[in-house]
């Protein structure tokens, strides 16, 4: 204990004189500053430049001319936009509740009614399959799964009941975009919540069989309660993932038919590179950041992330 | 605490080589100019024995005196002619200079000849590239987008190039210099043109009780203003009625001229002559959604879904398999059709002869003149060239009038100069014959930086209505506020 209370004091001992201060300064410079670099080279400067671009008329000349606000009212003025929005909400929302749930349940069968920690493992691995598949190479499988052509594999199966075949992507080109999305998704938070339930005391779980629970309750009282944390970090997650990702839908639907798929972060990277309107394109995306940051303080907001940073209590 | 000094210092080292590495000049490939002497096909007779240099990766220059042109072009399985031809052409060159025993030798190196369909990344490859001052000398593309790229200054003008080489240009069909000329200056120059026509299932018209003779009468009957766009959606919907073909008609899958044919035939205009800027005709507009919106939710000729379709494994397959009546193509799927097996097999100018017609898009209105539309390719010098003089130089050899007609027939695509014309397999090709005339009744799409844009609203919009999300009035008033969000002050929209 004597130990400890000299490390707390310290770390808490605040330096007086501008060398000691500076000698505490290279200390953190080493631990720190790799990921500061990141940071900065990967968000902050991004989002600096994206900022600075919304205000310009940035075209296929590539010349930084200053617009102002011109972008941001055009972009309010644009009859497309409340639809593209709807699109994101619907497809971030059920994505991530797709992800979240989907992963959490092959993560419970794996871990928890799958004993044997070998067969699970196998079953992690093939739902990891997608993941370590080229994104091109996983569209193209859906792309002949859902086929509108009678060579499609769904066509073949509704063929064999002498069905006609349908265009699916066509139809219905937002579900098939979260089916998507979320089969590849789940695989991560298969991954946070298998480790989550394997850390979970077994002696509470041997508890609660005594005690006659059946495996639904502690499925709903021991271990849905015990994963708040990995949920709030994955749902958190997800939503900012989705928000900004975009690949998947490119090369799929390309937003459309008729805007039908067509999300925020797509609509930008089309008015950036194709229709080469980069000014606009940019002021697109920063309505993201602003979006992706606000929905970041309510979802921590939500899930009480002070709590979790606060301190282990003594003796809990 | 010496354990530390020691983690710091390899830390170091590694960070600094890394360092260095990344700071290193690329190592340079080893040179692989294959120089070899090639028999070109006997089908175009001017064509003997040539020395090409072929450079199937780029690769640097072997002597100082080498001078390497870079190109880069766009087209489907038949059009790599459009790329060959400048390797050809610089063969040639070669050949007379070492004739001529100059120390001169060009190596033409194709960066890329993208087949994939990917317009959007072909020409940010080629924004970024020009703002790099590093874009392939010679651009092989549609003329559509030379204002954009005039503006943004990537290419440069080429009338005094064309002055000095009038046997190669002074031919050139009138009409086409329009397609190139911007604010009154020439950017480019003709590479091939061609014109979208309507193919037609002469043995399903048989199956439908049409003789020979009424047959082989309809391209006629569409130029007399005899057969309209309303008869063309009848007899399609005949056709799929009677059980003859799954569908009455196909049309491209993907965003393209063809759209707006009907557009045109309801005599709407694309450009005021006068201010330059893009024009919306209510009227027009309306009559091309109407049209649209008929062929797949009302007579129900058209799978609504089509644009989903792929080109290989959706469109091409299901029209050499006569599942449709009637296919809104263009010539040059002719050619692809004789060299692409999409299902058919091995098919012989005969066998397309027997089982296609072609004619042009039909009036809107009895009496009216029918419609087509060309996208002529063109050769254009980046402003990033080193060389523009011998990439010109390039570009003239392989206007030579044998590789103009070798192109135009290895691919569907019709000459652009009179000389061609006089050429032999020119003249001997039926179907190039026969299509050449329908040059009168084309038209051009305008030359125009946001042409793009108004391309691709036009597109989306008719998704929407083929799939029936719009009344062809909800499109009218989507597509106005689309094309006003997008395009502003470019766009002129008149009742």
């Amino acid at each position: 204990m004597a130990t400890e209370a000299a490390v707390i004091e310290t770390l808490e001992r605040r330096p007086t004189s501008l060398l000691a201060r500076l000698k505490n300064f290279a200390v953190y410079v080493p631990f720190l500053g790799p990921f500061l670099f990141l940071v900065a080279a990967y968000f902050f400067l991004p989002v600096v430049i994206t900022t600075a671009l919304s205000f310009t008329g940035m075209d296929s000349k590539m010349q930084w001319d200053l617009v102002g606000l011109e972008n941001f009212r055009r972009l309010f003025s644009d009859p497309i936009i409340p639809r593209i929005a709807r699109n994101t909400a619907t497809y971030v929302v059920f994505t991530c509740t797709f992800n979240v749930i989907f992963g959490f349940f092959l993560a419970l069968l794996t871990t928890y009614f799958v004993q044997r920690e070998s067969i699970g493992l196998i079953f992690r691995s093939i739902w990891l399959l997608p993941r370590m598949t080229p994104s091109v190479i996983y569209i193209l499988m859906w792309q002949w799964f859902v086929s509108p052509t009678d060579l499609g594999f769904v066509n073949q199966i509704l063929r064999a009941f002498g069905q006609p075949p349908q265009a699916w992507l066509a139809r219905h080109p937002m579900p098939i975009v979260i089916l998507v999305n979320g089969v590849i998704g789940a695989s991560f938070g298969m991954i946070i919540f298998s480790a989550a339930i394997k850390s979970i005391p077994v002696d509470l779980i041997r508890a609660a069989r005594i005690d006659g629970a059946s495996d639904l309750a502690i499925v709903r009282r021991i271990i849905v309660p015990m994963l708040k944390w990995p949920i709030m970090f994955l749902t958190i997650w997800q939503t900012l993932s989705l928000l900004a990702s975009y690949d998947y839908i490119l090369l799929l639907t390309d937003g459309g038919p008729f805007y039908k798929s067509e999300v925020w972060a797509l609509n930008a990277y089309h008015r950036a590179f194709s229709s080469l309107q980069f000014g606009y394109g940019a002021s697109i995306a920063l309505i993201l950041v602003v979006v992706g940051v606000i929905a970041t303080f309510i979802m921590l907001k939500l899930f009480g992330f002070e709590r979790l940073m606060e301190p282990a209590k003594a003796g809990a | 605490m010496k354990r530390a000094i020691w983690l710091l210092l390899m830390a170091l080292v590694i960070a600094l080589s890394l360092l260095a590495t990344a700071c290193a000049p690329a190592a340079t490939p080893t040179a692989e100019v294959i120089v070899e002497t090639v028999e070109v096909p006997v089908e175009v007779p001017v064509v003997e024995t040539v020395e090409v240099v072929v450079t199937p990766t780029p690769v640097p220059a072997e002597r100082p005196s080498d001078i390497v042109i870079k190109a880069m072009g766009y087209g489907g399985p038949s059009d790599v002619t459009r790329v060959t031809n400048l390797q050809e052409a610089a063969g040639r060159l070669n050949q007379q200079f070492k004739a001529e025993e100059k120390d001169t030798r060009i190596v033409l190196e194709v960066s890329e000849f993208e087949t994939a369909g990917d317009q959007d990344g072909f020409r940010q490859r080629f924004v970024l590239a020009s703002k790099a001052g590093r874009a392939p000398c010679i651009r092989t593309f549609t003329y559509t987008e030379i204002p954009e790229w005039v503006e943004a200054g990537y290419i440069i003008p080429l009338d005094d190039y064309i002055d000095q080489y009038p046997d190669a240009f002074g031919d050139t069909f009138d009409a086409l210099w329009s397609a190139v000329t911007w604010k009154g200056k020439r950017y480019g120059v003709l590479q091939d043109t061609e014109v979208r026509v309507v193919f037609y299932r002469k043995d399903k018209l048989k199956e439908l009780g049409w003789s020979d003779a009424e047959i082989e009468a309809l391209p006629q009957e569409v130029i007399d203003g005899e057969f309209t766009l309303d008869d063309l959606v009848a007899l399609a919907k005949e056709s799929v009625d009677a059980g003859v073909t799954k569908w009455g008609i196909y049309h491209r899958p993907s965003r393209g001229n063809t759209f707006l044919h009907p557009y045109l035939a309801y005599e709407g205009i694309l450009q005021n002559p006068d201010t330059g800027k893009l024009v919306l005709d209510e009227s027009a507009a309306l009559g091309n959604l109407e049209f649209h919106y008929n062929i797949a939710q009302v007579a129900k000729v058209t799978p609504p879904e089509i644009t989903s379709y792929g080109w290989r494994d959706g469109i091409h397959p299901a029209v050499v398999m006569g599942d449709t009546l009637f296919w809104f193509g263009g010539t040059w799927h002719w050619a692809e059709y004789l060299r692409v097996d999409y299902g058919q097999g091995d098919w012989t100018a005969d066998d397309m002869k027997e089982l296609f017609g072609v004619m042009l898009y039909p009036a809107a209105e009895k009496g009216g003149k029918p419609i087509s539309s060309s996208n002529p390719y063109v050769y254009m010098i980046s402003s990033s060239c080193e060389n523009p003089d011998v990439a010109f130089q390039v570009i003239a050899e392989a206007s030579s009038p044998d590789l103009v007609v070798k192109h135009a027939l290895e691919s569907g695509h019709l000459a652009w100069r009179e000389a061609a014309l006089e050429v032999d397999a020119y003249k001997a090709d039926e179907f190039t014959s026969s299509v050449t005339p329908y040059l009168d009744y084309t038209s051009f799409m305008p030359a125009h930086p946001n042409w793009n844009d108004y391309l691709t609203i036009w597109y989306n919009t008719l998704q929407g209505v083929e799939l029936g999300d719009l009344t062809p009035e909800e499109a009218l008033e989507f597509l106005k506020g689309e094309l006003q969000a997008t395009i502003g002050d470019e766009l002129e929209i008149v009742p």
